[in-house]
């Protein structure tokens, strides 16, 4: 039995095992196909396409477009979308009406492919139509962190004000969005429509989820960043994760004194930050805190310390031997040589 | 004699079993490994779009030892990355050759008095230098001993950004590469580590440290290594990280969380394979502080490396994985069914003593027994060819699913005549590679368990790429 036994595995594996090369080879000409065909369709429509985005006036006439070549085109279609600005997306989104890919993309929306979901909702963003606002606002909630990001983006081109309350309920339950990009995606929404809501969302937010939308908030719009910061570091004092990111993008000079009790907290991030917020916004008479933190234990402490004693408004090199032979401690004193060796290279 | 039949049918029993669980197991692996494939492929484009502006900073440690001939290729094709944030620190391990006089020159190395921090214990550091050309540049010149772990330890000490990462001199990064391995830490900040397909290089065009054409190695024992590769990276390596059960980053090519490697103690410079040591105890770590983490592997092929082309190479590259395979499960023993460990404790630590380390024992006991019955006469000709076709025919359908990934995904090898060769190659492996592998494995093995030593001497890369 066990020899029969062991004939019949030995017979249905070698089997399966032809199979498969008969599949690979299957699927590797499926895809070179496919390949193929995007090359004729790029090459075919792209010169179209590019004209009627750069040339006002009557439309080209349009070749026939088979159903299976839609996709390529489509995704050719958004790209160009992407890299233009101005009038001309609206006379592509008529050139994509006249195609029928609002009616397409709504179709791929209920694709298993996660690639073609993505596709429809860009598509749909791009065009702008507010018929689609139904499907993009079920896409928003989409267990695929990508499809519902995407998803809030169309919702933003569409109406973006309308959109902001579903986007920040959705920003703040969901941990898998790419919190840095949806930041930026809000700023590009425009300064008017964004700014009341993202300093909303920022300060309605759970703690957990604001370190990481800083920076980036600071990174578009660094006195809303600033601002911001300021008013969440002081409802947050005790928040090491807020304030270490708070502490980043300040760029208000009048709030450093406010800033030193930080001196002292346990986290090393924060006092890493209060070192890096020094050395952007303090000067001379504030030596004292930054050599302070150049003794510090933790090594990145001192190094950014380090950095900011060389950058305080007024300091000299006079001012930093003196400086140097005060300091108590060897690290400092080895950090202090170590970031002017850094900073004397060209 | 009935005690000796009775012995005989226990063995072609647990012999067919193990195959066949075996096999079912790395099956299931696979069919997993194309559902994230999909997936991953899928959202692709989509996700480039997303996180390309998105650039985590991120340190290259590079280990050098005795690579005057070769480190400043290596280093000018890591400067040439594609990628806005990222430092490189060479960690000259004292070599006995030019390595170091090669690094000063060819990048204007000066020494700096760098504030170095030892935050991992290692053998002593003589000097740094910075380069005044590339201001991301950075030379860590130590004293030589502990090996490659040692050095790579020191590179550590010395990186600055939160996520490193740690390979081969002799291997070349796709450019991209560093684009595609921070995702995962972008994705899901509780990534710890992050592994990569890495691929071989040999039959490749590369110029100027740059890959530019792909292709299959003419040397016989390069082309088995394309498959084994491709098995253990596309099938094995994906499967294990959808459920979290990666127990490997390779050492060619691994991205790390900088703190929860200081944490966990860094690279351990008394074992050997320290690469898959380390993971082993980042996951037992992780576990027992009740962390919630992950070990996360991308299936784009980012690195390239030199395979060997002779036996003797070959033999003690094969014997060091498998010694070092035994002690990375044997020092992190408690990790095995340990309570909350998951899929690394529960699943994949005992498949890896079971399937990885014990298979070369099964494979080879269960092959003698068998010709021995034969030759006594107690089993046909048949009988034998039955069991050897079986697991001829299991491994070869292995083979082949790997071949259907990697058509699935990235389909990096541009021929469908490659694809066959590959095929055939697969058949082959089964007459002399796969018995000669069991052999050596079995060997480093015993040795292991006996704890006898094993001259290791210096690995002989061919590495045409770097003169190229």
């Amino acid at each position: 039995m066990i020899v029969t036994l062991a004939w019949r595995s030995a017979e249905v594996a070698a089997l399966a095992s032809a199979a498969l090369l008969l599949m690979s080879l299957l699927v590797r000409r499926y895809y070179r196909a496919e390949a193929r065909r995007n090359e004729r369709v790029v090459a075919l429509w792209r010169p179209l396409l590019t004209r009627v985005a750069l040339e006002s006036g009557d439309p080209p006439t349009l070749p026939r477009l088979p159903g299976s070549n839609r996709p390529y085109l489509m995704e050719e279609w958004n790209a160009l979308q992407d890299a233009l600005r101005g009038d001309t997306g609206e006379r592509l989104n008529a050139i994509a009406r006249s195609l029928g890919f609002d009616v397409a993309a709504r179709r791929y929306l209920h694709s298993r492919q996660v690639g073609r979901r993505i596709l429809a909702i860009r598509t749909l963003g791009q065009l702008r139509d507010p018929s689609s606002w139904q499907p993009l606002q079920e896409q928003l909630a989409s267990t695929n962190s990508l499809v519902s990001f995407y998803a809030a983006a169309a919702l933003v081109r569409i109406d973006a004000q309308r959109a902001m309350p579903g986007i920040m309920n959705q920003l703040a339950e969901r941990e898998s969005w790419p919190a840095e990009a949806m930041a930026r995606l809000l700023v590009d929404a425009g300064a008017d429509v964004a700014r009341e809501p993202i300093r909303a969302l920022m300060l309605s937010l759970a703690p957990a989820k604001i370190p990481p939308l800083l920076p980036w908030l600071a990174h578009v719009d660094a006195v809303l960043g600033s601002e911001v910061a300021i008013e969440l570091m002081r409802r947050h004092p005790n928040d090491a994760h807020i304030v270490a990111a708070a502490l980043l993008v300040i760029v208000d000079p009048n709030v450093l004194d406010e800033l030193a009790q930080f001196a002292e907290s346990k986290d090393a991030d924060v006092r890493q930050s209060l070192a890096v917020a020094y050395g952007k916004l303090g000067a001379l008479r504030d030596a004292t805190a930054v050599t302070h933190l150049m003794c510090d234990r933790v090594w990145w402490v001192r190094y950014r310390a380090g950095q900011a004693l060389l950058k305080l408004k007024g300091m000299t090199a006079d001012h930093l031997m003196a400086l140097r032979a005060q300091l108590p401690d060897v690290y400092a004193r080895d950090m202090l040589d170590h970031v002017r060796a850094e900073a004397a290279i060209p | 004699m009935n005690v000796f039949r009775h012995f005989l049918s226990a063995v072609q029993w647990g012999f067919l079993a193990y195959f066949v669980v075996l096999n079912a197991i790395y099956l299931g692996l696979a069919f997993i490994a194309i559902f994230r494939l999909r997936r991953y492929m899928g959202g692709m484009s989509a996700a480039e779009r997303v996180y390309s502006h998105l650039q985590m900073p991120v340190s290259l440690v590079v280990p050098a030892y005795n690579e005057a001939q070769t480190i400043a290729t290596s280093i000018r094709a890591l400067l040439q990355l594609r990628y806005q944030h990222f430092e490189i620190v060479v960690v000259n391990d004292g070599s006995k050759d030019d390595t170091l006089a090669t690094l000063i020159r060819e990048f204007e190395m000066t020494p700096f008095p760098e504030a170095y921090r030892v935050q991992i214990k290692t053998k002593p550091v003589r000097g740094i230098y910075r380069s005044l050309k590339y201001p991301n540049l950075r030379v860590i010149d130590k004293e030589n001993g502990g090996g490659k772990a040692d050095a790579a330890n020191a590179g550590i000490n010395a990186a600055r950004y939160p996520i490193f990462y740690v390979g081969d001199a002799d291997s070349i990064l796709d450019p991209h590469s560093l684009e595609h391995v921070v995702r995962p830490f972008l994705e899901d900040p509780r990534t710890v580590a992050c592994g990569g397909t890495v691929r071989i290089i040999n039959g490749c065009k590369v110029r100027g440290g740059v890959l530019e054409d792909v292709g299959l190695p003419a040397n016989p024992l390069a082309l088995v290594q394309v498959v084994e590769y491709l098995r253990a990276f596309l099938g094995g390596r994906l499967g294990w990280s959808a459920i979290n059960g990666m127990l490997i980053v390779s050492g060619a090519f691994g991205v790390f969380h900088r703190d929860t490697v200081v944490e966990a103690g860094g690279f351990r410079a008394d074992v050997i394979g320290e690469d898959m040591e380390l993971i082993v105890r980042m996951h037992r770590m992780l576990i027992k502080r009740g962390q919630r983490y992950r070990v996360a592997f991308i299936p784009d092929p980012v690195c390239w490396t030199d395979a060997p082309e002779d036996f003797a190479t070959l033999e003690k590259q094969r014997k060091r994985w498998h010694r070092g395979l035994g002690e990375s499960l044997w020092e992190n023993r408690e990790l095995c069914f340990a309570r909350g460990s998951g899929a690394a404790g529960w699943l994949a630590f005992p498949f890896f003593v079971l399937f990885e380390l014990l298979s070369p024992l099964v494979e080879v006991v269960g092959l003698l027994v068998m010709i021995f019955a034969f030759v006594l006469g107690m089993i046909s000709g048949m009988n034998l060819l039955a069991f050897v076709a079986a697991a001829f025919a299991l491994g070869l359908m292995l083979s082949t699913t790997a071949l259907l990934l990697e058509e699935l995904s990235f389909h990096t090898y541009p021929k469908a005549r490659h694809l066959l060769v590959l095929f055939l190659v697969s058949i082959l492996e089964n007459f002399g590679y796969r018995q000669i592998m069991s052999i050596w494995r079995l060997q480093a093995l015993y040795g292991w368990v006996t704890g006898a030593g094993i001259a290791w001497g210096d690995m002989k890369r061919k590495a045409t790429w770097q003169q190229q």
